[in-house]
């Protein structure tokens, strides 16, 4: 029993000599360098992976948002927008004013839908500060009634804003098919005449355009903004508890750009309207933006860190008169004719192409638009 | 003890062994994971966007075929046979062709939709007519998820919602009243701002008008189901009346 206890320990002991030790340790470093290499090349795709997540997910939540408004643009509550008391053609009004905000029937520079190229300076006068606009984007404004009616009985004559958020400057009263009335939030409910039942909907207006940095703290966008990394951002301006004001949507957006679908009537009498061509915002005419059928919009996402790991340059082709280039070497070229996107720059930002950028295009349909007047 | 030792010696090699071959697996398990974690992010956003956009379509696109059915239904005065309480010969719904035992979409979209077409039955009336759904108590216009709360879809269409296709859904249907309406007619007298429904040569006509709330649902047992994933879109509707 003895002599087991003394061998035992001793012969392991003798078993790892100085060579087994090296061989065994060299072995374990080689298989560790090895996992080390791959959880480095995880990590770098992982990134990458994320990257792309952020860019696609931005992406379709700035697709979404822009598709509904878009979608809703021109409804009326069954009724022609010619048939709508209150609402104007009022080209002319200053931009962002009341007037502005119900010039929502057809015409130039007004109506349900209504858009600018992007230029050096924000197309509708001083709705938006130059410091925080993204010169060189497209701006689209909507307008319409919400498809969310407020509680208000037949016959009622008090409206409970509560009932149908956010609340709005304007309501719009209508009877189905028949006529509409415009309203301010407070007055009473119009008796309208007509047998249809009468709903009551909150007006809409939605701008988007492009902010170069998320959190501009209430002031002008500055290089500080977003802590020194300024993202650019999508927003939408839109009457929010009575005052019509700019809200972020997402951030990561560096291009937008919208063309128009339009029909071209050959005035036959059952024609059905399809669309003909696309325009962008300067190629249209005021009888053009009456036609409208679709609207086509491009957007360029842009990482939200630099990414080393692979070269980001290329060419970002948005519509057939708007791209730009960016070089391996972050050099920035922009190709703008026709005026769709000019005073779009890189400025601010050093070496671009450190950057994961995706290009996303899709057509949308005015679905509820009702022509007239 | 010979025998003694050396079992003991080969237990132990082979148990560190073990553990050694465990410890990099967890390791490369769990770089596995991290490496499929984005993937799967990925995955299950696109997988919501799809859904969505799916049922959104489904809810436009079937809501329409309610639409037509309000046409062919007042032309012919009644449901065709192939429905459950119809009396119609099918063939007076020519806007729906049989297609025989071909699958819907695969001529048309049209194509055998009638079959896809399930009309509320009503104790006393049999198939409902889509013109004379009152309103039920408690259900508010302004506010269609009353409908859906307290009454049962007035058209339920079922289009390729399981099998070999890769689009399609079920979709509940409920048709609400907005009243009737004058429109302004033709000729001269309309011209002069009366609206009418006239006779002859001032001919002009009424409206009736519906809304038509449609909700495609997935994923549970309907659209009343918290469980199910649903999009609901309304239109509303003006059928013109002529004389």
């Amino acid at each position: 029993m003895k002599r087991i206890e003394s061998m035992s320990p001793r012969s392991r002991q003798l078993g790892v000599s100085l060579i087994e030790l090296m061989v065994a340790a060299l072995l374990g470093l080689i298989i560790v360098a090895g996992l080390i290499q791959v959880l480095i090349a995880n990590r770098r795709a992982y990134q990458v992976q994320q990257g792309s997540n952020y860019l696609q997910q931005n992406l379709r939540f700035a697709n979404d948002t822009i598709s509904w408004s878009v979608r809703m643009a021109g409804f009326w509550g069954g009724v022609a927008p010619n048939e709508v008391t209150g609402l104007t053609t009022s080209s002319g009004a200053t931009p962002c004013s009341d007037a502005w905000l119900l010039s929502a029937q057809g015409g130039l520079g007004s109506g349900a839908v209504q858009g600018a190229d992007g230029a050096a300076a924000f197309p509708y006068g001083s709705c938006v500060a130059a410091a925080n606009y993204v010169k060189g984007s497209d701006v689209l404004v909507l307008r319409y009634a919400d498809a969310d009616p407020c509680a208000v009985d037949t016959g009622a004559t008090a409206l409970n804003t509560s009932t149908c958020l956010p609340a709005s400057t304007y309501y719009l009263a209508a009877n189905v098919g028949q006529t509409g009335q415009i309203f301010k939030a407070g007055a009473s409910v119009p008796t309208l005449p007509g047998s249809t039942h009468r709903y009551v909907y909150p007006y809409r207006v939605d701008m988007y355009y492009l902010q170069p940095c998320s959190d501009n703290g209430g002031g002008n966008c500055t290089a500080t903004s977003d802590g020194g990394t300024p993202q650019p951002t999508l927003m939408r301006m839109s009457i929010v508890n009575g005052k019509f004001q700019a809200f972020p949507i997402v951030s990561g957006i560096e291009q937008l750009q919208f063309e128009y679908g339009i029909y071209v009537s050959n005035g036959a009498q059952n024609e059905v309207p399809s669309i003909k061509q696309y325009k962008t915002a300067a190629q249209m005419t005021a009888a053009d933006w009456q036609n409208v059928l679709a609207v086509r919009m491009t957007m360029v996402a842009r990482g939200r860190e630099r990414d080393l790991s692979i070269p980001q340059g290329g060419t970002f082709a948005l519509t057939g008169t708007c791209s730009y280039t960016i070089s391996t070497a972050g050099a920035f070229t922009l190709s703008s004719t026709s005026a769709d996107c000019d005073g779009f720059t890189m400025n601010g930002l050093t070496r671009p192409d450190q950057f994961v950028r995706t290009v996303l295009q899709q057509t949308v349909q005015l679905r509820n638009i009702s022509r007239g007047g | 003890m010979r025998r003694d030792r050396f079992p003991m010696n080969r237990r132990g090699q082979r148990g560190i062994a073990l553990f050694i071959g465990l410890t990099f697996l967890i390791v490369l398990s769990v770089v596995a994971v991290i490496a499929m974690r984005g993937t799967l992010t990925e995955m299950h956003m696109v997988n919501n966007v799809a859904v969505h956009e799916q049922l959104f379509e489904v809810s436009e696109s079937l809501r329409d075929v309610t639409v037509s059915l309000f046409d062919d239904h007042t032309f012919n005065r009644g449901w065709p046979s192939t429905m459950t309480g119809g009396t119609q010969p099918q063939a007076n719904y020519s806007t729906y062709p049989i297609c025989g035992v071909k699958p819907i979409g695969s001529n048309g979209v049209s194509c055998d939709m009638l079959k896809a077409v399930s009309i509320r039955q009503d104790a006393a009336t049999g198939a409902v007519n889509l013109y004379q759904i009152p309103y039920q108590t408690g259900e508010l216009a302004y506010d269609p998820g009353t409908w859906v709360k307290n009454s049962k879809p007035d058209v339920t269409i079922t289009s390729c919602a399981s099998g070999t296709c890769t689009s399609g859904g079920t979709t509940s249907i409920w048709v609400r009243p907005d009243g009737t309406g004058l429109l302004a007619g033709s000729s001269a007298g309309q011209e002069m701002g009366y609206p009418g429904l006239g006779a002859g040569t001032t001919g002009g006509s009424a409206a009736l008008f519906f809304e038509i709330l449609s909700v495609a649902s997935t994923g549970g047992t309907g659209p009343t189901d918290a469980a199910a994933t649903k999009a609901m879109t309304l239109t509303q509707y003006k059928q013109r009346i002529a004389n």
